[in-house]
């Protein structure tokens, strides 16, 4: 899905996703490039600029523009305990087993960090459902790199360094985009009988095309040939 | 009014949307006339709704015949107005009957109070048959 934009406005959820979207999502893509002229293409972002919207609103909106007090204190936690986690690991291959106890001091403020964004994302959060296996997932992924944050050469603090915080922002935009898409394709689903529209291309004056509009001119369908003969 | 049996205006074949915005110069207005082979352009608010329609007749005799500027001029100046527009899921004998009445060519068509289009009395009579 691309760069996960943090804590995203409505405007910059739509203004970062919507071409983005277009470009690397396959089924978007597939959609827009089977668009017949640049008006269809163009209500088709506009609609998809729509679900963005609609999807942001039920989503996003509340976990991103509720983020309070609680945001700084976990960040101000997670910055010092992944301090005391790299001193502890310092410590560890320096100075041996005391390095642990460094390193669990920061685990555990890590963890009370990863506990204040857990709360605020449960609470706001919209529940799909799937909940229930997200859950899980979550409590999996939290075990496990506690787990690889022992393991050595730093790579647990790399791991949360990736994982952070961003981990709930990521669920919630990721979770907003795959909806923002089902909003879109229940759209065309109810417009599979597409519009047939003539491009003006068609009925350009041939006195004042250029050339490097002629060379753009595409073939027409017979339809549409049959309808510019009529004008 | 009669209602035909599920024929609407968006089984016709568009054309893509002629248009100008309405605080176009006229100058602008006639060098897009002059590109295309179409002979009216509709105009359009800032909404891109469309509020009126200006021929090539209506920039001879509005503008060229009065002496008038058509660098200063815009299009909401000289357009006719107000115009019928048609939506997309509007009923197409209805539109029949009122284009033939009133005696229009073409038309503006909406989607969502957008202009997407124009519609043709032509492709309208061919998917009437």
């Amino acid at each position: 899905m691309g760069i996960i934009l943090h804590k995203p406005s409505k405007e910059k959820f739509v203004r970062g996703y919507l071409e983005k979207l277009i470009e690397k999502d396959a089924d978007l893509r597939d959609v827009f490039d089977k668009a017949e002229s640049d008006t269809e293409r163009n209500f088709l972002k506009t609609k998809l600029k729509e679900s963005l919207e609609n999807s942001y609103d039920t989503y996003a909106k509340e976990y991103f523009s509720s983020k309070g007090v609680g945001s700084y204190v976990s960040t101000f936690l997670r910055a010092g305990g992944g301090i005391a986690d790299a001193i502890g690991t310092y410590a560890f291959w320096t100075l041996g087993g005391a390095g642990f106890g460094i390193k669990g001091v920061g685990l555990a403020v890590k963890s009370l960090a990863d506990l204040i964004d857990g709360y605020h994302y449960k609470k706001t959060s919209k529940k799909d459902e799937d909940e229930t296996e997200r859950k899980w997932l979550q409590r999996l992924e939290t075990a496990v790199t506690r787990s690889v944050a022992y393991a050595p050469l730093g790579i647990g603090e790399l791991t949360d360094f990736l994982r952070g915080k961003s981990k709930y922002d990521n669920k919630i935009t990721v979770r907003a985009l795959s909806h923002a898409k089902e909003y879109f394709f229940d759209y065309i689903k109810g417009e599979r009988e597409r519009l047939k529209i003539a491009e003006l291309k068609n009925f350009r004056n041939q006195d004042y095309i250029t050339q490097l509009e002629e060379a753009a001119n595409q073939p027409v369908e017979e339809e549409v040939e049959e309808l510019v003969e009529t004008h | 009014m009669q209602e035909s049996n599920n024929m609407k205006i968006k089984e016709c074949v568009l054309i893509e949307a002629f248009k100008c915005n309405m605080n176009e110069s006229v100058i602008d207005v006639a060098k897009k006339l002059r590109k295309i082979t179409l002979r009216h352009i509709f105009v359009v608010d800032d909404n891109d709704y469309p509020i009126g329609i200006i021929s090539i007749v209506d920039i001879n005799n509005r503008v060229v015949a009065e002496g008038k500027d058509p660098k200063i001029l815009k299009a909401k100046d000289i357009m006719s107005k107000p115009i019928e527009v048609i939506d997309l899921e509007d009923d197409l004998e209805k539109w029949y009957n009122e284009m033939i009445k009133k005696n229009h060519v073409m038309s503006p068509v909406i989607k969502d109070n957008k202009m997407i289009g124009i519609v043709t009395i032509h492709q309208i009579l061919k998917n009437l048959k």
